[in-house]
């Protein structure tokens, strides 16, 4: 172990002289990165991934949340599907307890043990009974119709689950603004809102948000949802984007005015 | 091994000064995205996915930490990320050098050649953390908090990413493949 670290320390010290960035390429990532020419799903990814490290925590724990519902959901669920389907009942009860009682066809019961009424060595005396028992048809019956109960359970947790990850749904509305489809990039934002109203990629969300109104000329709303963008987000990297998204917006706006102002006196 | 401490704030307004931290980083990153395999085409765009990061989160960093494993901790999701978009993994093995870039073959970069072969033969989490530990001069403790993961997996993969490749750059320079 020792061995490998001297070796393995002294083998990577070949790397700490490796060569570093041209002053160009540096100049050049600096301009990049204070432009906020952040466009891309790249970029999605990796503010996602950044995001993760940055918060130390706020970001794990969005997901962490999430896994932990999900994990917790399955094992209510294994736990309840268990306790349902399944072919037979053992019961292992000890001295001259009671009956055994059937809870289910599948369930394995074992009794806990209660405090011995009798010394340590009459108890050794007492034998051990296995007792196997089989279900009923009303037995089955019942549990088929709890068995129907569960899977309804299921099917509404689905209902109020999102479609997919943050992530993908962000991807799904900007994929949607690219192909001009307005119906579906909405639907993506909103269930954004809803499923992730403060999650990593909130900023992203909104930045869309301002694009497709923009795009679609809907200038007051674009122009109100960037003011509050600006409060929420200062010195976002997305800000000049923004900005010029606006501007275009204005310049849409202005023509679709122009236009219809000039077809108004013919119309008449 | 590298120097940990690094100019965090503005000495005028005592905030994240982003030019700054970058300027006095961008080298240190550099190599480190090296370090992690990204390949050398590839460079340039991830230093700068790497602070647009930054320059985003800039406002949750707690100043009293040290930067250079808080970046070291982005560059790792970020050449994480790259490395499961890579499609050609074979073609591209990250950590290889391009075969027509023109390096000296001299003893240095022949020796450096056969490091970064060796580093590829580990999965990106143990490279990530015997590069910390061997190279930068980490503690277990400080890597355990910037990747985010137990002590306990530190200590794991550091042994077993370093017998790995130790291993392999010994095979290299025995001439096997």
């Amino acid at each position: 172990m020792n061995n490998h670290e001297e070796e393995s320390s002294e083998l990577l010290s070949s790397l700490s002289n490796l060569p570093g960035p041209s002053p160009q390429v540096v100049d050049s990532i600096l301009k990049r990165s204070l432009a906020g020419a952040v466009v891309g799903a790249s970029v999605l990814a990796q503010s996602e991934a950044g995001a993760a490290v940055v918060s130390s925590g706020g970001a794990s724990a969005t997901a962490g949340k999430a896994l932990l519902l999900s994990l917790k959901a399955k094992t209510l669920l294994a736990l309840g599907l268990f306790s349902i389907a399944g072919t037979g009942v053992y019961q292992v009860t000890r001295g001259n307890s009671e009956s055994p009682t059937l809870v289910s066809d599948t369930m394995v019961i074992v009794q806990p043990l209660e405090a011995p009424s009798q010394s340590p060595l009459e108890e050794k005396e007492v034998p051990l009974q296995i007792e196997v028992t089989t279900t009923t048809p009303y037995e089955t019956a019942i549990s088929n119709l709890e068995e129907r109960s569960s899977t309804q359970k299921i099917k509404t947790m689905k209902k109020e689950s999102p479609s997919s990850s943050e992530r993908e749904i962000i991807q799904t509305a900007r994929a949607a603004i690219s192909a001009s489809d307005s119906k579906a990039a909405i639907r993506a934002l909103k269930e954004h809102k809803r499923f992730y109203s403060r999650g990593e990629l909130a900023e992203e969300r909104e930045v869309l948000w301002i694009s497709l109104l923009s795009r679609d000329a809907k200038l007051s709303r674009a122009q109100k949802r960037a003011t509050r963008f600006f409060a929420r987000f200062p010195g976002s990297l997305h800000s000049t984007r923004i900005k010029s998204e606006i501007e275009a917006a204005k310049k849409k706006y202005e023509n679709k005015k122009a236009v219809t102002d000039s077809k108004l006196p013919g119309q008449q | 091994m590298e120097v940990k401490q690094a100019i965090r704030t503005s000495p005028v307004t005592g905030k994240f000064d982003f030019e700054e931290v970058y300027r006095d980083n961008i080298a240190y990153l550099w190599r480190t995205l090296q370090r992690l395999g990204v390949p050398p085409a590839d460079l340039e765009d991830r230093a700068h996915d790497v602070f647009s990061i930054v320059h985003r989160k800039q406002d949750d960093f707690d100043q009293e930490r040290a930067i250079r494993p808080w970046l070291f901790g982005i560059a790792f999701r970020v050449a994480s990320d790259a490395r499961k978009k890579a499609k050609h993994r074979e073609t591209h093995e990250l950590g290889q050098e391009h075969p027509d870039s023109n390096q000296p073959h001299d003893q240095q970069s022949i020796k450096r050649k056969m490091v970064m072969t060796g580093l590829a033969e580990l999965s990106l989490e143990q490279r990530a953390i015997v590069v910390m530990h061997d190279l930068d001069g980490y503690t277990a403790p400080e890597i355990a908090n910037e990747l985010q993961i137990a002590l306990n997996t530190v200590y794991s993969r550091l042994r077993l990413g370093r017998a790995r490749f130790v291993m392999a750059v010994r095979a290299l320079d025995r001439g096997e493949d």
